[in-house]
């Protein structure tokens, strides 16, 4: 069931969220509206505010102006036991001297129906994926069983809401890619609108409808995880999210920019600076088998090939561009077709549709 | 006040049952806080700027204390006192720290506990051992060449078995901090064991040291167990205090005299906090525990060093507990039950044993709640942010008051003819408040401890379940902590049973105690009913403490299951 279908109405609505400690802005006049059903990520560096941002839906921490309203009601104020969530934090706080068992149940109502409650903890445990292990207590698991646990404990009431604060990034990377799997297919089960920390934009991308990408306690873009990616909405997007290239360039034209020697065409309208920076993927660097007087085509010299499994890497230095390196990602099967060495000179086309011009100098 | 409470709730959340119980409590912490240590200390303020009628004088009091000739005779002689023992006590202690922790020997947690045994005993044990050792009947008197042990190094070798668990305690904290691979580097680079000392394990507890040598200065200069006992003529501040508000009802002069006793204990917390910012974490998330590598050499020096330290402090202990079972020592040397018939001497007899014994359960049970729940809410509850802030300030000030300081501010403040609980002076509930308000810092670090390495998000997970917090405490903080909160009932019961300084000025004959008897049948002559009264003190400390180690152990089977891996 796809989310955008069955949600129509906003599940949780933020807006005009504020919050400063002290001198520092942890949150600027943030909004946001979450469907139900939708899974939503916020995305950024550490101090960004995605944290504070959770807290404050939590009940955690109070904000100094905005409102909250979980399905049109308002609980900007309410204590965290009066709105309806589930939590997961990253370091699952379970509580350790109850059993696997105890810690699920340890929100059920009502508390001395244990024949009920045995039933939803097996049912609960089903789910995540650990049938069994009701007695076990939470020293005696692994990292991604507690993590399980912990996922089961905040559903165990039935949460209209679940918050996860970077659930994953205490596990080590095998673990983390297929817990990620389990948990966009539980949260696509169970329907349940999800609010997720993360400041791994890999992550973030693999597992949400929606991203949310933060900094400096601002939102810099909302969009799905290939708008993200493919059409970053700021310089500040562009570089946080995915590997790319940066071009010093200055606009001649309203489409046209000079970069080295070389005219460049883009696609899209230019900022109003005269002083730009072109973003491109590696992996939208077209590497051509022979040269062809076309737009938006230089040549360059072939520097390193690295090879990286599935992608491999290469370094090069377009001639016409001093002091300018470009990275291309292609994949094995191109290279077998068509051999490079270092020392080799090579046609490049930086695609016009992929191109992005952002104002501002050099960044790093 | 009430009322004054009230507005104090936390405004910003909506009406949610659970933050005002909250407050209530944080507030009712505060309160009880106040009336046992914050009120005493300020009447004491205030007493020393009046006449004995309660008229303002301003620094008068503070002026005559200055210009009396015996009370600065007094005051120097504390400060020499302090300094000579001080300088004694800290390298005993760290010597006898580095034996434990930096060698091999066998039987290092039996050594451990012959060092801290002093703890078990009452300032005036060592005292009374010191006068059957070298007193004017003492076994070894012939050592002193016609000397006598009453007077200054009577005091300093009774003090010194007194302050020396103490400096041992934080000594062993700095040096079990130790970085191994420090010492693997030190190694490498070819550095003797000796430059290895001085370049590595000395400056590693620096802060150790220092703080050790505070807690010591302070003590020495704040107790007058020993002095009363084997000072002789050697007068000393804090029996001075004493003498001016029991002796001779000189309330404003003791309140000066007090207050001059309040400045060390200032001082050091001054100079630590200082300290404390300057000291980084000794200790990295990734540092390698220090092993000490096999040595004959030094684990024999260590073993003669620990041999002749214990045998000390074992002989100040010991020789008390011996002489209380002979029946006239040194001429009739057979063993009797003799001295334990405490109805035939002064001092309130097995009636003031028990008292203790009440004091100290009452103490250890009521205050392990009090400590654990002021612990609970200052750690783990948002809310109430000022009366937290408050309650930490209370909880950490005890550190800086001497027990003297805090008994005299009892005085004043509980015995005024205006103050409605003046009724309740004297009794057993009183002393039960001054006990906890006497030890209450470090039971609370205690505490705090324990509960900072509880997942700080323990209260926000059973919040979202809409469990409220007390249900969190009873099923999961509570249990957790068992182990630190044994250990500050333990130590709480051992310091009531044990202390003096605060006790003797608020008990009354009628509600006599086993440590302030002990001195009363000293002054009328019955060493050896003092001595017994001391060794079943000594006793019941050593055994309600193994008790409590029992009952953890019983109680870890049953309920600390989870802490074992499957």
């Amino acid at each position: 069931m796809k989310p955008a279908e069955n949600g129509l109405s906003d599940h949780l609505t933020m807006s005009g969220l504020g919050r400063r400690f002290g001198s520092f802005t942890a949150l600027d006049n943030v909004s946001l509206s979450i469907r139900k059903g939708e899974f939503v990520c916020l995305l950024g560096p550490s101090g960004c505010g995605k944290t504070t941002l959770l807290r404050l839906i939590a009940g955690l921490d109070l904000p100094d102006s905005g409102s909250i309203a979980l399905q049109s009601r308002d609980i900007t104020r309410a204590a965290p036991a009066q709105r309806d969530y589930g939590i997961v934090f990253q370091s699952y706080a379970l509580f350790p001297n109850l059993n696997v068992a105890a810690n699920i149940a340890y929100g059920l109502q009502p508390r001395h129906d244990k024949q009920r409650q045995r039933q939803r903890v097996r049912e609960l445990l089903d789910m995540v994926g650990l049938p069994g292990a009701e007695d076990k207590y939470p020293a005696q698991l692994s990292g991604g069983q507690q993590q399980r646990v912990a996922l089961a404990r905040a559903l165990a009431t039935s949460p209209g809401l679940l918050l996860l604060d970077e659930p994953l990034s205490a596990l080590d990377a095998r673990v983390r890619d297929k817990l990620r799997e389990e948990l966009k297919g539980l949260q696509q089960r169970l329907g349940v609108t999800t609010l997720m920390v993360t400041h791994d934009q890999e992550e973030a991308l693999a597992i949400a409808d929606r991203v949310v990408v933060m900094n400096a306690g601002r939102i810099e873009q909302i969009g799905t995880p290939a708008e993200i990616y493919r059409q970053p909405g700021s310089r500040f997007v562009a570089e946080f999210v995915g590997e790319a290239n940066w071009l010093s360039a200055s606009a001649i034209g309203a489409q046209q920019v000079r970069a080295g020697h070389h005219t460049l065409q883009l696609a899209q309208p230019l900022p109003a600076q005269q002083s730009l920076q072109l973003f491109l993927r590696p992996e939208d660097v077209i590497i051509k088998p022979r040269w062809e007087n076309a737009r938006n085509t230089v040549l360059a010299r072939v520097d390193n090939i690295s090879f990286g499994g599935a992608m491999t890497r290469i370094r090069l230095l377009p001639e016409g561009m001093p002091g300018q390196v470009l990275y291309a990602e292609v994949c094995p099967g191109m290279l077998d077709r068509q051999p490079l060495v270092p020392g080799e000179i090579v046609p490049l086309e930086l695609p016009a549709d992929r191109l992005l011009a952002f104002a501002g100098e050099a960044s790093c | 006040m009430l009322s004054m409470v009230w507005r104090w709730l936390p405004q910003r959340s909506s009406v949610s049952g659970e933050a005002r119980v909250a407050a209530v409590l944080v507030w009712l912490l505060v309160l009880i806080l106040m009336l046992g240590l914050g009120l005493p200390l300020l009447f004491i303020f205030a007493k020393a700027v009046q006449d004995g009628d309660g008229g303002f004088v301003g620094l008068r009091n503070l002026l005559q204390v200055l210009d009396s000739p015996g009370l600065m005779r007094a005051c120097s002689n504390s400060l020499q006192l302090g300094v000579t023992v001080t300088a004694l006590v800290v390298p005993l202690a760290f010597v006898f720290a580095w034996a434990l922790l930096r060698s091999r020997l066998w039987g290092r947690g039996l050594w451990r506990q012959i060092g801290l045994s002093p703890l078990l005993a009452p300032s005036l044990m060592p005292a009374i051992s010191l006068v059957y050792l070298f007193g004017n009947q003492g076994l070894l008197k012939g050592w002193l060449h016609g000397g006598n042990i009453y007077g200054f190094w009577g005091v300093v070798l009774g003090e010194l078995f007194y302050t020396f668990p103490h400096a041992l305690l934080i000594i062993m904290t700095a040096l079990s901090a130790a970085d191994g691979r420090l010492y693997e580097a030190g190694r490498v680079l070819g550095a003797s064991p000796l430059r290895q000392f001085f370049t590595i394990t000395l400056p590693g507890v620096r802060y150790g040291l220092v703080s050790a040598a505070l807690v010591v200065l302070t003590l020495v200069l704040t107790d007058f167990g020993v002095p009363k006992v084997v000072g002789g003529d050697f007068n000393v501040l804090a029996v001075e205090a004493f003498k001016q508000v029991v002796g001779q009802q000189n309330f404003p002069r003791g309140a000066v005299v007090g207050l001059l006793l309040l400045l060390p204990a200032i001082l050091s917390c001054m100079v630590e906090r200082r300290m404390a910012r300057r000291q980084q974490a000794a200790l990295t998330a990734r540092a390698q525990p220090f092993s000490p590598a096999a040595s004959c050499w030094r684990d024999g020096v260590a073993l003669l060093l620990l041999l002749a330290i214990s045998l000390l402090l074992l002989s100040l202990l010991g020789v008390g507990v011996a002489a209380s079972f002979i029946r006239y020592w040194p001429y009739q040397m057979d063993l009797t039950l003799l001295h334990y018939q405490f109805d035939m001497v002064d001092g309130g007899g097995w009636a003031a044993y028990v008292n203790s014994l009440q004091l100290a359960s009452a103490t250890a049970l009521l205050g392990s709640v009090l400590v654990f729940v002021g612990a609970y809410v200052c750690e783990k509850l948002p809310g109430a942010a000022l009366g937290r802030g408050v309650l930490r300030f209370l909880a950490m000030l005890p550190m800086a008051v001497p027990g003297l300081v805090l008994g005299l501010g009892y005085v004043f403040f509980f015995n005024h003819p205006a103050n409605p609980l003046q009724g309740w002076y004297g009794s057993l509930g009183l002393m039960v408040l001054c006990c906890v308000a006497h030890f209450y810092t470090t039971a609370h670090l205690t505490a705090a401890t324990a509960l900072k390495q509880l997942d700080g998000e323990f209260e926000a997970v059973a919040a979202s379940l809409k469990v409220p917090f007390w249900v969190t405490l009873w099923r999961v903080s509570l249990p957790v902590c068992l182990p630190a909160l044994v250990d500050v009932a333990r130590f709480l019961f051992v310091s009531a049973m044990t202390t003096l300084s605060a006790l003797i000025f608020i008990m009354t004959p009628e509600h006599s105690l086993a440590a302030v008897s002990i001195i009363t049948m000293d002054d009328a002559g019955d060493t050896a009913a003092a001595a017994a009264m001391a060794s079943l003190v000594v006793l019941s400390s050593a055994g309600v403490s193994l008790l409590l180690s029992l009952l953890e152990r019983l109680l870890g089977q049953r309920s600390q299951r989870w802490r074992r891996p499957g």
